[in-house]
């Protein structure tokens, strides 16, 4: 019967060719936009866990917990007790401090605000060897109570200023003369990389911050203990500082928190374009109207040859659904060539890695939803072809 | 003759009840989608704007960093203004008066709990400024601090009961980095979660919790004649890079902010509409499939009316006034029901949400939408027109 069921409706289909054509399309434009869309979404999702995997999935990141992303940073209240402290916890190879101000600069005449960021030159050889975050590529890093030298980031050497930085020259940062003595790799981070490291105490001099970090970085080597540590180490602080002051993440909390924000972009974005598929649900059940009534007579031979309710709602639920199914598969192929395409554009003018991603569960969905959206479709249609009397519709 | 197109039409959607319902929902659902989306746009917009003018139009915003590259982190950051640079702009010809901030997230401990949350030093000998003059901050409960007053601070209105447990109430007091304050007012709000949020104490207060000498965040100005605010603002940052170099500090009008604002919201709109205007596309398409099963059905009529001396064109106007309808009748429903869910939307949020919200649907909107709806019923007639116009007389009305 079901087999049956399908081949009058690909007749049907076949029959009335331009109807299905114009019906399958609306479904199709409407799976195209779901698809490409939430892509989008995914590949920006994409975009930032690799930005932050660069930095190693070993590490974990404690700062202040107020206020979003800003706050983190206008927190100022650990200190290097905190990083020694840190340092003593099981599980913790290595732990550094770091501090991040904006800072008026000057090279060649040419003055501006950029970041710097502190770091403890009895850290340097924590930092430049042992964390993997900040390697050198050029030149070396801080000796023991060094002052008045820099370190760039990847992109300071060429995006700071109008002029190239090169290892030798001398930058002004707030008006004190730091000589540049190496040039680090880069660290998948846009801020991080086009940022001047300068010695600890120097920037705590130059900007009155006593001893306080904005930011302390631990890894662990041990992934399989390193949400646990996290857990200790914000519990060592929760003590010391108060409940919820501070936060302890790994990068995997991190990535999956950003992540969630573009989660929600793409299902708020995939939602508004899904209204597309109601409408294009409309049209099915319309096509399936006009089709009921072009085949009353039809239904009412069958009807008095013996065929049940049940059978006609069949044979008409199974042509909706193939409709919905039909705009599903192609719309998949669309959006499939159409998020290829904006890869393409989105690789040559975004400064991030990007490409658009369609997951598995995405397709599925897809197609899920378009023959959902077709069975839906085809049921008010379906019963009024089921409830016509045979008498009747023998007579029209 | 466009008279009898309309009655033909009309004639067409009574015949043809439930397929011309189905073909109108179709557009009734896209337009409403997209009034009642953007509805929230310009709604948000609006609140903005009303907590922006709040402000006055005559405040010059002063911070380090260039606008260009500065993700807000440089300007917040820094510090790099001090009390002189207020001197030097309430120097300036034109400026009425200026006042500095300066920012920090630090430890505030109420009733044993702990909070980390934004703190905000404003100059106590210019906190009449602020508070009365420039009205960037309004009391709601309480007084201002004064000249002279110490470890009294003023909160921002979602303060009072979103960041601890308990209620913070006026007479209560806390301990900012393990100083003590006493509570003496809160804020009207200011429109924006982060800035209601904050807790406002003394420049000298917040100077003595965080050790810094002079330094400030940001600097307000207000002019005395708004006409040459911009040259005013031009002046501000002139002065200031003579001091400290080039590109090193920006400045934004309360017209520029404004400006920025809209900016914003007018690209988010300008999105979600354009994604919501898929669905309008998908309803065309319905259209266009109503009408070619219309041209069809109707195939010998056209004949006939052929055969009696309809021109081409007269049969292109019948389908044509026929989907044209079809979309300006979904399109009038669609507004009826769009400005519906604008209305629910500002009920449901009036309730939800701290700030005066109202989903609004500009005249340009509804304008839009019509001549959309209008435009796409008249587009997707098209086709099917054109199908209707070429059959040919004799096999038209051989046609079963």
């Amino acid at each position: 019967m079901i087999r049956e069921s399908l081949e009058l409706s690909i007749d049907s289909l076949k029959h009335r060719k331009t109807n299905t054509i114009l019906t399958v399309l609306g479904i199709v434009i409407g799976i195209t936009a779901v698809i490409s869309l939430m892509s989008i979404g995914e590949g920006f999702q994409y975009s930032i866990e690799t930005q932050l995997q660069a930095a190693g999935s070993d590490k974990i990141m404690v700062m202040s917990a107020s206020g979003g992303v800003m706050g983190g940073f206008l927190g100022e209240g650990l200190n290097d007790k905190d990083i020694d402290m840190i340092q003593g916890i099981n599980g913790v190879e290595v732990a550094i401090g770091s501090l991040f101000k904006s800072v008026p600069m000057k090279f060649k005449k040419e003055s501006l605000i950029n970041n710097v960021i502190g770091l403890r030159t009895e850290d340097a050889e924590n930092v430049f060897t042992q964390m993997k975050v900040f390697e050198i590529n050029e030149g070396r890093y801080f000796k023991l109570n060094e002052r008045g030298v820099a370190i760039l980031g990847e992109l300071a050497v060429e995006d700071v200023f109008e002029k190239e930085l090169t290892i030798g020259d001398t930058v002004a940062i707030k008006g004190v003369n730091f000589k540049i003595i190496g040039v680090l790799k880069s660290t998948a981070n846009r801020m991080r990389d086009s940022s001047l490291y300068i010695p600890m105490d120097q920037l705590r001099d130059m900007t009155d911050s006593k001893d306080s970090l904005t930011m302390v970085i631990a890894k662990v080597p041990d992934l399989d203990k390193i949400e646990k540590v996290a857990d200790k180490i914000e519990e060592e602080l929760d003590d010391e500082y108060g409940e919820g002051f501070y936060e302890a993440s790994t990068t995997q909390q991190i990535a999956e928190n950003v992540g969630s924000i573009f989660a929600v972009i793409s299902f708020v974005l995939g939602g508004i374009a899904s209204i597309a598929l109601v409408v294009a649900g409309v049209g099915i059940a319309n096509t399936m109207f006009t089709s009921v009534m072009e085949r009353t007579k039809e239904i009412g031979v069958m009807k008095a040859i013996g065929a049940t309710n049940i059978d006609v709602m069949q044979i008409f639920l199974i042509e909706s659904s193939l409709l919905g199914l039909l705009g599903g598969v192609v719309g998949l192929f669309v959006g499939f060539l159409l998020s290829l395409l904006i890869t393409i554009i989105a690789e040559g003018a975004l400064p991030i890695p990007f490409k658009t991603i369609i997951t598995l569960e995405m397709a599925i969905g897809g197609l899920l939803f378009s023959i959902i959206v077709g069975v839906i479709s085809g049921i008010f249609p379906a019963r009024t072809a089921a409830k016509l009397q045979p008498v009747d519709a023998l007579r029209r | 003759m466009i008279e009898e197109s309309f009655e033909i039409a009309l004639d067409t959607f009574k015949h043809r009840k439930l397929s011309s319902i189905l073909t109108v929902l179709g557009i009734v659902i896209g337009i409403a989608a997209i009034i009642g989306l953007l509805s929230i746009g310009t709604g948000m917009q609006e609140s903005l704007g009303e907590a922006l003018e709040g402000m006055g139009s005559d405040k010059i915003m002063i911070m380090p960093g260039s606008l260009e590259d500065m993700s807000g982190f440089a300007a917040m950051t820094t510090d790099s203004l001090s009390d002189k640079d207020v001197e030097i702009i309430e120097g300036i010809s034109g400026v009425k008066m200026a006042a500095g901030m300066l920012f920090k997230t630090l430890p505030i401990k109420f009733d044993d709990e702990v909070k980390s949350n934004y703190v905000t030093g404003i100059s106590a000998e210019k906190a009449d400024i602020f508070f009365l003059e420039m009205k960037i901050f309004e009391i709601n409960e309480g007084r201002q601090y004064r000249e002279g007053d110490s470890n009294l601070a003023v909160l921002g209105s979602r303060f009072v009961d979103d960041v601890f447990e308990e209620d913070v109430n006026v007479g209560d007091t806390l301990y900012i980095k393990d100083t003590k304050f006493k509570v003496i007012g809160n804020l009207k709000s200011l429109g924006n979660d982060e800035d209601d949020s904050n807790i406002f104490i003394s420049l000298e207060d917040i100077r003595e919790l965080v050790g810094g000498k002079d330094s400030l965040t940001m600097v307000y100005a207000q002019v005395s004649n708004v006409d040459n605010i911009d040259s005013v603002a031009k002046k501000i940052e002139k002065k200031l890079e003579d001091k400290y170099g080039e590109n090193t500090i920006s400045t934004m009008t309360s017209g520029q902010m404004a400006e920025m604002m809209d900016g914003i919201f007018s690209t988010v709109s300008f999105v979600i509409g354009g994604i919501a205007s898929i669905a309008m596309i998908v309803a065309g398409v319905g259209i266009a499939n109503t009408m070619f099963t219309s041209v069809m059905e109707r195939t010998k009529e056209i004949g006939v009316m052929k055969a009696i001396g309809a021109t081409d064109l007269d049969i292109i106007q019948i389908f044509l006034v026929e989907s044209a309808m079809l979309g300006l009748l979904g399109g009038i429903i669609g507004i009826l029901l769009g400005l519906g869910i604008a209305y629910g939307i500002t009920l449901a949020a009036g309730d939800s949400l701290g700030v005066a919200f109202e989903a609004t649907v500009t005249n340009e909107l509804i304008l839009f939408s019509l001549g959309f709806s209008l435009v796409v019923g008249i587009i997707s007639g098209i086709f099917p027109a054109r199908r209707a116009a070429k059959l040919q007389p004799v096999e038209a009305l051989r046609y079963e």
